[in-house]
């Protein structure tokens, strides 16, 4: 093979050179001898042949894949599961204090080999690996940042707005119905409050009940137009509340 | 508890929240762009995840590092668990770090290459394999504690008949120095 050929190759076809010169295929198919610490129908664990420190441990899927986000979540869950028992293991057996997982997506990020490669290692305390530098970001930064991201996370997990909006929604479908209830509680009010002018309009009643169911229905539509048009009860607050400030004033 | 992320402290910086996750700009920004996933339960490292949390959690971490690809238009991301305090856990909360990465940011997250000699990566195998070969202890101990249980029960029981005997004794005992300082007491 030389440069020319390779200058000329489709990147799908550079891809499967890169699947069939992969070493790490290679040690899974045991085609190249290494230790493998735990093996899986799916996942394989190895110790790195450059470790960051001592107990340093490869779990890769054995399918190949180039970066973390091309695997599928299945994949992803077996895998993360023997990291899990891995990172448990270097903790029983080679007493260090803590272990960090690493992965990295891309040359940028570090990456060595074209196949996914979860690298997990024994912390002791200043040991000078992996450590995160601070990034001052001012708060206006952070609003910028969390606008340009919120709606791609939006479309992805689903919208965090959205979810206020329906809660608002539900809010307002609920209110015609405390109205109705409120109606009702009124009118189971009335008789008690009727035995107070019964002596009084004890006659009328009798005489005219027909119109008396008329005027009570009259009072309720009444009731239900001031309620639909606005909000009279907020009003009536507002209302007492100047009349008590004007007595003050007064 | 006294956790910053079950308090929701930094409710600005959330970006989702479920059920099961929380994915939130970073407390602690290392990069622009650093986003932090949490377990909406407490957990403070990822041996007391459950599997299930575990792969929702990096499942979520794949779509993320998808989208810092398209819309910040990284070069590649890190994404990085710290387990412990020694570590370089800073929140006492389980959380999965992803950072965006460029060609020229100048962030040294690398270990320097060097070669193992075959005999010590022999030696740290046998260590982990033996490790692994060997039953956790906590289940052993409960199973005795099982097994033992009813026989220590009788035996707890005439020891305490023998113990209260003794404190009897003693009570008496006491009595009487206690008399007897109450006597010295009242003599001037």
């Amino acid at each position: 093979m030389s440069e020319e050929d390779l200058k000329n190759m489709s990147p799908e076809e550079i891809a499967e050179l890169q699947k069939q010169n992969c070493i790490f295929c290679k040690i899974a198919n045991k085609e190249i001898p290494a230790k493998i610490v735990h093996e899986d129908a799916d996942t394989i664990c190895v110790l790195d042949i450059n470790p960051a420190s001592e107990g340093h441990i490869l779990v890769y899927p054995k399918k190949h894949y180039m970066i973390m986000p091309h695997m599928p979540d299945d994949v992803l869950a077996k895998v993360f599961k023997s990291v899990k028992l891995m990172s448990h293991t270097l903790l029983k057996t080679l007493q260090c204090n803590g272990t960090t997982v690493f992965v990295a997506n891309g040359v940028a990020a570090g990456q060595k080999a074209p196949h996914v490669l979860i690298h997990i290692f024994p912390r002791r305390e200043n040991d000078g690996l992996v450590q995160l530098p601070k990034y001052e970001m001012s708060d206006e930064q952070i609003e910028k940042l969390k606008k340009e991201l919120e709606n791609y996370t939006g479309q992805v997990f689903g919208r965090r707005k959205k979810l206020v909006k329906e809660a608002e929604f539900v809010e307002k479908k609920q209110e015609p119905a405390d109205v109705e209830g409120k109606e009702e509680k009124e009118e189971a009010k009335e008789p008690e409050i009727r035995p107070e002018h019964r002596e009084r309009h004890h006659e009328e009643e009798k005489t005219h009940p027909e119109q008396r169911k008329e005027k009570s229905h009259d009072k309720k539509q009444d009731e239900r137009s001031t309620k639909n048009s606005g909000k009279p009860e907020s009003k009536n607050g507002k209302v007492d509340l100047d009349d008590i400030a004007k007595l003050f004033g007064g | 508890m006294n956790c910053i992320i079950c308090d929701k402290k930094f409710e600005k910086n959330v970006l989702f929240e479920n059920d099961k996750i929380i994915i939130m700009l970073a407390v602690e920004p290392s990069v622009n762009g650093h986003i932090q996933i949490f377990s909406k339960e407490h957990y403070t490292i990822m041996e007391q995840v459950p599997d299930e949390t575990l792969s929702l959690i990096t499942s979520a971490a794949n779509k993320i590092s998808m989208i810092l690809f398209e819309i910040l238009k990284v070069h590649g991301t890190n994404i990085i668990i710290n387990n412990g305090v020694s570590a370089g856990q800073k929140i006492p909360h389980f959380s999965v770090d992803i950072l965006p990465r460029r060609t020229d940011d100048n962030l040294k997250l690398d270990w320097t290459l060097k070669q193992a000699t075959p005999e010590a990566l022999e030696s740290i195998h046998k260590i982990i394999e033996d490790g692994m070969n060997v039953p956790e202890p906590q289940i052993i101990e409960e199973k005795k504690e099982v097994i033992q249980y009813q026989p220590e029960e009788k035996r707890t029981l005439n020891t305490n008949k023998d113990e209260n005997n003794d404190n009897e004794d003693r009570y008496v005992e006491e009595k009487k120095t206690n008399f007897y300082h109450q006597i010295f007491d009242k003599i001037p």
